[in-house]
Parts: C-alpha cells; sequence; structure tokens
C-alpha cells in the first residue's frame, strides 16, 4: 500500500477513530505549535493511559503480582539479610509487575490496532507507524511507573523500611526501570504488528525476560549462562545500579535503553515499508 | 431411528479418550507451536531460574527450591488447562449450547482435565531437568521426582476443578487461574516453606495441593520416610476434588439461569 497523499484528518491509529488533524503528506499542518507526528504520540500516549489505566489486569500485574513475589523474597531471606523492604527489593519486585503489565498492555493495545483496522490510516499520516508504537509504548511505561509507590506501600506495611532505604536509587532506578523494560518489550509490539498473533505466544515472556533482568536476585546469583545474556538487558543494569554499582551501571542501562528503542524504530520503519511494497495486510 | 446402545467397556474408554482429545484441540488455545513453547516451557523454566537462583544467593541452596519451582511448573499447567478448558466455552460463544447439552458437566470437567494432568506432568518434568542442567545438579532421581511430580498434577486437578466452576461463572476467564496461580505460590509450601508462613496460614497452606507433596520433598532431602506425606497430599485432592464436584455442579446450574435470563 502506497501513503495517502493527502492524509488530511486521518485517524491517529489508536483506536479512537477521532483523529487528530495530522495534516498532509507534501506539507504537514501544524496545531498548535506541534508537529503531526509529535501529535500523534501524545495522543496515543493519553489513549493508552485513557483506555487501560484502570483495567483489572493492569491493577492485578501492577500490584498484585509484585506483592506476592516481594513475599516470595521476603520468606526467603535468611539472617544476615535486612527483613525490612530493601530498596532492591522494592524496586525489583515493582520490576516484575512492570514487566507483566508493559507485555499485557502493549498486546492488548496493539492487537487493538489490528482489530479497529486503524493501522492503514496510521500508514497514511506524516509521521506513520512509529510516533503510534511510541506513543502506545509511552503510555504502558508511565502506566507501570504506578507500580513503584503502589507496591512499596504495601510492602512498607507488610515488612516496614529498611533504614538505609535509598529514596534517591528507588526513584530514579525505578522510573529507568519502567523504561527500560518498555523498550525491551517494543520489540514484541512490532512482532504483534508483523505477524500473525498466536494464543498464548507471549506467556514465557515474563518468565524469561524477569530472570535476565535480575530483578529478585542479582546478576551474579543467576546460572553462569544466564548470567551472560542478562548482560544484553538493560534491566540487569538498572538493578545493578540500584544495589549499589557505580554510574557506569547506569550509564549501561541508559544506552540499553536507548539501543532498544532505536531497534524498535527501524523495526517498525522496515515493517512499513514492507507494508508498502508487498501491501501486507495489517489487520491480519 | 436408530436406538442408542451402551458403549462396550473399552469403546467408552475410548470415547472419553476422544473426548478429552477433542476438547484440548478446540478449547485450549495455547495448542499452536509459539503459544505452547511459551506457555508451557519458557515461562516455568525462566521462573524456576529465578526462584531457584533466590534460594542460592540467600545460602539455602539450589536443591528444594529447584524441586518447588518444577512442582509449581507442573501445576501451574493444569490451573489454566483446566480453566481454559471451560472458560474457552463462553469465549467462543458455545457456553449456552454446552450447557443444555445432556452431557455430565462434572464428568465432562473431569474428562477435559486428562490432557493438561500430561501436560502438567511434561512441563514439570521439562522444567526440572533444564533446571538441572543449568545448575549442575540433580537433587533426587529421576523416577523419584517424576511420582512426586504425579502425586502433585493429580491432586491439583482436583483443585483445578474448582476453578473451572469460577470459570464458569465469571466473565474474566483468566481471574481465576492468575489468583490461584499466586496462592500457590505463597501457601503451597513450594516457594515458601510451611515454618516462614505466619501462624494463622499454617492450616490454609496444610490444605492446598502441593504442600504435603513439599512435605514428602523435605522428607527425602533429609533422608526421611517420605510415604505418608503423599497419602495425605491424594486425601487433599481428593477433598478438592470433591469440593470442585459440588461448585460445577451449582456453577453450572447457575450459569444455565443466567443464560436463560440473558444476563450472561
Amino acid at each position: 500500500m502506497t501513503p495517502s497523499p493527502t492524509g488530511t484528518g486521518t485517524g491517529t491509529g489508536t483506536g479512537t477513530g477521532t483523529g487528530t488533524g495530522t495534516g498532509t503528506a507534501a506539507a504537514p499542518r501544524r496545531r498548535g505549535g506541534r508537529s503531526g507526528t509529535g501529535a500523534t504520540f501524545v495522543r496515543a500516549v493519553t489513549d493508552q493511559l485513557r483506555m487501560h489505566a484502570t483495567s483489572p489486569m493492569a491493577i492485578f500485574s501492577t500490584l498484585a503480582m509484585p506483592c506476592v513475589f516481594a513475599f516470595v523474597v521476603h520468606a526467603n531471606a535468611t539472617d544476615g539479610f535486612s527483613r525490612h523492604t530493601t530498596d532492591d527489593m522494592a524496586v525489583g519486585s515493582a520490576g516484575i509487575g512492570m514487566l507483566d503489565s508493559i507485555i499485557v498492555l502493549l498486546l492488548f493495545s496493539m492487537l487493538g490496532e489490528k482489530q479497529w483496522r486503524t493501522l492503514h490510516a496510521a500508514l497514511g499520516s506524516p509521521g506513520g507507524l512509529v510516533p503510534v508504537v511510541l506513543g502506545r509504548l509511552t503510555g504502558t511505561a508511565l502506566q507501570s511507573v504506578t507500580a513503584l509507590p503502589g507496591t512499596l506501600i504495601v510492602l512498607g506495611l507488610l515488612f516496614g523500611i529498611d533504614g538505609g532505604f535509598d529514596w534517591g536509587r528507588w526513584l530514579v532506578g525505578g522510573v529507568l526501570l519502567a523504561f527500560a523494560t518498555a523498550s525491551v518489550i517494543g520489540l514484541l509490539g512490532f512482532a504483534v504488528l508483523r505477524f500473525p498473533f498466536s494464543a498464548g505466544m507471549t506467556n514465557g515472556l515474563t518468565g524469561l525476560v524477569m530472570a535476565l533482568s535480575a530483578l529478585i536476585v542479582p546478576q551474579s546469583a543467576l546460572p553462569a549462562p544466564v548470567q551472560k545474556l542478562a548482560l544484553i538487558l538493560p534491566q540487569s543494569h538498572v538493578m545493578a545500579w540500584i544495589r549499589g554499582a557505580g554510574p557506569e551501571q547506569l550509564l549501561a542501562a541508559v544506552a540499553l535503553t536507548g539501543f532498544f528503542c532505536a531497534l524498535v524504530v527501524v523495526a517498525v520503519q522496515r515493517l512499513e515499508t514492507t507494508v508498502r511494497r508487498n501491501a501486507l495486510p495489517l489487520e491480519a | 431411528m436408530r436406538t442408542p446402545t451402551p458403549a462396550p467397556q473399552g469403546g467408552a474408554l475410548r470415547a472419553a479418550l476422544r473426548g478429552a482429545a477433542l476438547s484440548y484441540r478446540a478449547l485450549f488455545t495455547w495448542f499452536n507451536p509459539l503459544g505452547y513453547l511459551s506457555s508451557r516451557i519458557v515461562r516455568p523454566i525462566g521462573m524456576a531460574i529465578a526462584f531457584t537462583s533466590l534460594a542460592t544467593h540467600y545460602g539455602a541452596g539450589a536443591d528444594r527450591m529447584m524441586i518447588a519451582s518444577s512442582l509449581l511448573a507442573g501445576a501451574g499447567a493444569v490451573v489454566y488447562g483446566m480453566a481454559l478448558s471451560i472458560g474457552n466455552e463462553r469465549s467462543f460463544n458455545t457456553l449456552g449450547a454446552w450447557l443444555a447439552s445432556p452431557q455430565n458437566k462434572v464428568a465432562a470437567a473431569g474428562q477435559r482435565a486428562l490432557p493438561h494432568i500430561v501436560d502438567g506432568f511434561v512441563g514439570g518434568l521439562c522444567t526440572y531437568l533444564v533446571c538441572a542442567l543449568l545448575y549442575m545438579t540433580l537433587p533426587i532421581g529421576v523416577p523419584q521426582y517424576a511420582l512426586l511430580l504425579a502425586v502433585g498434577v493429580l491432586t491439583t486437578a482436583g483443585f483445578g476443578l474448582t476453578l473451572s466452576a469460577v470459570a464458569l461463572l465469571l466473565e474474566d476467564l483468566f481471574v481465576g487461574p492468575n489468583m490461584a496461580e499466586l496462592v500457590l505460590m505463597v501457601l503451597s509450601g513450594t516457594l515458601v516453606p510451611q515454618d516462614r508462613l505466619p501462624a494463622f496460614l499454617v492450616p490454609l497452606s496444610r490444605a492446598m495441593p502441593l504442600s504435603h507433596v513439599m512435605e514428602a520433598v523435605d522428607g527425602l532431602l533429609a533422608g526421611r520416610p517420605h510415604g505418608t506425606p503423599l497419602l495425605v497430599e491424594l486425601a487433599v485432592g481428593g477433598a478438592w476434588a470433591l469440593a470442585g464436584v459440588l461448585f460445577v455442579h451449582l456453577a453450572a446450574r447457575r450459569a444455565t439461569t443466567r443464560l436463560a435470563l440473558g444476563t450472561s
């Protein structure tokens, strides 16, 4: 399929079908000082939050699941380790909720876009699919950040807060962990858009990425072959920084997050090319 | 007009197995290469790696946690499979036809559990073997582990029957199994040993599937006899199955009424 030469008033592909007036391909119209691509991105973020922020599945993923995992971690911690909530336990547990909710929400969002047949409209807009996918991804990351305070409140009530709790690392690390996770799971968004969906195909991601992210134990505690794989993921570096490593781990995490984001952008752009050249049906 | 004749005994067994296989193909939506691999193999192995690493990090050794998380992998497969095999009737809009059919719903739920019990056994065994390779240790022999796993998935099927009843009533198919998996994680004595649970949760834990299998595992690892806990486990599974029979019966009646009233 070729892009619409005019594209005026097309839907943004974010499921509402209301459109944001993203302008023509030849001369993008600007509205409120924001480019068409930027407007599409912002609309995708807000749509994501509006549609899924209060879904039972999201609340289950971001609160119930991390608290159970934290309980398991706490119960297995023996003498010599803090019995109170430490910063790494709080962020790691929240990270499990973030991971699960980002996977579920991104899957629902992308399948929704396919089901509502809004992707070809987005393809005809000046920014194409990239701002839609990145907007949805940012929305899921922002939404998953709620696991950070939510989990901490429950854990604080259950186990109390450790005296050496580093609030700065908890906050910065927690927020970075959400975006790092979203950048990695962004590749799933591309896979869902590109290939036919098979029921259950994403179920294994939680277990796999959880192990590789070193969320509940340091990377050094993982089996040797898994340790090396964990280095590829930005989450393991975020967790290493939260556990007291130097700023180089933080830099590595930021760089890898950027790398995965770039990978998502390139993959989606290649998908656009394939769709246009080969008339690939996006709504299959 | 043909009159139905009672099937011979071997024929009844064949029919039951054929029904189980058909339900698996039709209602177990993860029965595709990617879905199966992801749900039944990758997910439990990933979880087992995380939990076994947790145990080794805190100095408890890999043995107990490796067995526990592998047993939990088998149990999880049974719980999700049984919920899907009933709940998907609603997803595929066939719930009304199924409820209206003369088939015994409790027997049907039991029949549909069969492939998932086998599946749980396979998944639990795979998880154990992969973890054994990763951690270079085999805490107990494969035949001994297979016996424990077989008892574990059987008793979990009793628990799963209760969840089948929940799947008949709740519109969101995954609420029941998701919650059940978390409950099993905390209360089954697998990931959290019973002596580390708050005292008020211990009686509840003893009524959960897998808790007595874990007692047998602890006995086995300590070189104690472990036959009695397995018998108790089977009794717990039987009690859950009885409760499940009652719940499925009641849930099927309630679901039929709701469908008749057009509220579901």
